[in-house]
């Protein structure tokens, strides 16, 4: 069942080019939908249309199937944590929590019990009686999310909340809100500029750019299919390398020793459908490789990109070398910790780790793959 | 560290005449109400009394319907900071938060009442005021400041710095606009709200002009009025005298001031906040 959809949705501000256009979308009840995108590409937009703090130019919102275009924010049954948290700073953490339970006239043993329960669930019931600024940005970050759930709303909105900790706390705070909705089960949209928080978090991904939606799926339907050039670059760190087949095929006629060959050359073209114009490969689909000795050990299939290591980072748990090659620079992802040195060197392919895209960048899917998924 | 040292005492210099500047007439003030006649007009003048004339106090007080006055005072002064809180805080959050036609125009004309003294304007008043029949009534004293183009612009700009986050979460918090600004906003703007009070109270405390032309006789006249008359005697000008008014007069408004000194401070350095 959807729980929030989106009808032909336009934004538009004064003066300057449309936001959002012709934008539908719909969120299923109990799915946990992260928006993610480049900065400006709307999705914080989108959120605050759902909350109802932004008028839409056109179209409609429904909430669980009701058009709430008219109904003020604070009656759409809904509670938003914001970047900054927006927490009151005159009011301690009680009555923040607390504020929106007394504007609805709850009565007070009720309201007491509520805040109880809450600041248990969220560690907080040592710090009641301060204020924000006496907390560090965790705890104002959980305090944020008190604030949001004491309303026992039937949807959370959530527009980058992590992004004002630090790495550490990020990624705690990310493992919180995953065991938080198992808890809750209630629909939680999701805003973030990040895809490992997409990726780590998300049911269901949007990626979105310019207003409009680049791809929708699971995260593992993202990460593996992408429909586009752009989805392959957004989603995966460091990105999907994209390389152009023009520019391959080109040299393949100027020089029949291709690059990218296995024991016999093989242009792109040849494994690739014929209208492919962009190939890419994931980094960590990739392995590195020096010349000479190894160059037995490939395999059948395998193709091979001549290149030179431009640099290399050891982290920990893999090595992520940046290699240059003739048709550009590519990521190697290797999970062999003794490193490759810097010179001369070789990625190696399997064909069926590549994947095309056509003229207009949109992927073009291939029986193998279809297989491969 | 020879340095360091040279520092401080510089400082310690500088701001102990600073300070003196500001103390001086306040001190001197007080010496000549303690003064006699003969001693307030001397020249060269003492800088200290050997015996305290405290009577000076006692004249002060009789020579004028000291108690009446000052409740005038106390009246208006509370009466206009009654008024501008009322009018003040609505006018400043619609400035600072809301879209409407004109705005920018209506802010403009309200800044620029802001120039116009009272000197101009007592005359068309006055007029306006007799013919309602509210001379030597204390709704002529509190009408004309009944509001404050400079308190609305100071808290504007206060109301201005309070991100916008806040407002949308206490909207979703089902918050009605009132209840916004009377538990989100005004605590925020607290340090200016309390300078603005004491800014209008102390302007209102000391008026002379306005409620010497406005009063024909002493119902509602306020203390700086009858401070003022005590210069006139028949026998001179009694300096000790008025200075022993003076300084009832001031009294209130310094303690006032003491108490309020840290949220003042604030009021004036909230910009750099966060």
């Amino acid at each position: 069942m959807n729980k929030i959809e989106l009808v032909n949705i336009a934004k538009a501000y004064e003066k300057g080019t449309p936001v959002i256009e012709h934008l539908n979308l719909n969120i299923k009840e109990g799915s946990f939908t992260v928006l993610v995108g480049p900065s400006g590409c709307g999705k914080s937009t989108i959120l605050r249309i759902i909350a109802g703090l932004e008028k839409e130019t056109s179209g409609d919102v429904l909430i669980e199937g009701k058009n709430v275009s008219d109904i003020a924010p604070g009656d759409r049954q809904i509670a938003m944590v914001f970047q900054n948290y927006a927490l009151y700073p005159t009011m301690t953490v009680r009555e923040n929590i607390e504020f929106g339970l007394k504007n609805i006239k709850m009565p007070k043993a009720e309201r007491q019990a509520k805040i109880a329960e809450i600041s248990k669930l969220v560690d907080l019931e040592p710090y009641l009686s301060r204020k924000p600024h006496q907390l560090s940005g965790g705890q104002r970050q959980r305090v944020a999310l008190a604030r949001a759930i004491v309303k026992n709303p039937s949807v959370f909105l959530m527009d980058e909340p992590l992004s004002n900790l630090d790495a550490k706390l990020r990624s705690q705070i990310r493992t919180d809100l995953i065991e938080l909705y198992r808890k809750l089960k209630t629909t939680f949209v999701y805003v973030t500029h990040d895809q490992v928080e997409a990726m780590s978090m998300a049911t269901d991904i949007i990626l979105l750019d310019k207003g409009k939606i680049q791809h929708r799926g699971s995260p593992a339907d993202i990460y593996e299919n992408p429909s586009n050039v752009f989805t392959a670059r957004f989603i995966g760190s460091p990105p999907m390398n994209i390389l152009s087949v023009e520019a391959i095929d080109l040299e393949d006629r100027m020089d029949k020793e291709s690059d990218l060959i296995g024991k016999e050359p093989i242009s792109i073209s040849s494994i690739g459908p014929h209208h492919a114009r962009y190939v890419g490969f994931r980094p960590e689909h990739s392995r590195i490789a020096k010349r000479c000795p190894e160059m037995n050990d490939l395999s059948i299939n395998e193709l091979f990109l001549e290149g030179i290591v431009q640099s290399r980072e050891m982290l920990g748990d893999h090595v992520l070398y940046k290699v240059k090659t003739k048709y550009g620079e590519v990521y190697v992802k290797s999970f062999q910790l003794n490193m490759v040195d810097y010179g001369a060197c070789h990625v190696v392919l399997n064909p069926k780790d590549l994947m095309f895209f056509d003229g207009n960048q949109n992927r073009i899917e291939t029986d193998e793959e279809r297989c491969y998924t | 560290m020879a340095k360091k040292t040279l520092k401080k005492i510089m400082k310690l210099v500088v701001n102990t005449l600073i300070a003196a500047i500001f103390i001086m007439p306040f001190y001197w003030m007080f010496l000549t109400s303690l003064k006699t006649l003969v001693e307030a007009i001397k020249v060269p003048p003492n800088f200290w009394v050997t015996v305290p004339q405290w009577i000076n106090y006692a004249t002060a007080f009789k020579a004028i319907p000291f108690l009446s006055m000052l409740k005038n005072s106390i009246i208006v002064a509370t009466g206009i900071m009654i008024c501008q809180f009322i009018t003040v805080i609505p006018a400043a959050y619609a400035f600072a938060r809301f879209q409407f036609k004109g705005k920018h125009l209506i802010f403009g004309i309200m800044l620029a009442t802001m120039m116009i003294p009272p000197q101009l304007i007592f005359l068309p008043v006055f007029l306006m005021f007799s013919k309602w029949g509210l001379i030597n009534s204390y709704a002529s004293l509190i009408l004309p400041f009944a509001s404050s183009a400079f308190g609305i612009f100071m808290l504007r700009q206060t109301f201005m710095q309070v991100p916008e986050e806040l407002l949308e979460a206490a909207r979703l918090d089902h918050a009605s606009e009132f209840k916004i600004l009377w538990r989100i906003m005004l605590p925020i703007a607290r340090p200016t709200v309390v300078t603005l009070v004491l800014f209008s109270f102390i302007t209102a405390w000391n008026d002379y002009f306005w409620p010497f032309v406005l009063t024909t006789n002493n119902d509602v006249r306020t203390l700086p009025v009858g401070i003022a008359s005590l210069f006139n005697s028949s026998s001179g000008v009694n300096y000790q005298i008025v200075m022993a008014g003076n300084v009832m007069l001031v009294a209130p408004v310094l303690i006032a001031f003491f108490f309020a000194q840290k949220q003042i401070i604030k009021g004036f350095t909230y910009m750099g906040e966060k």
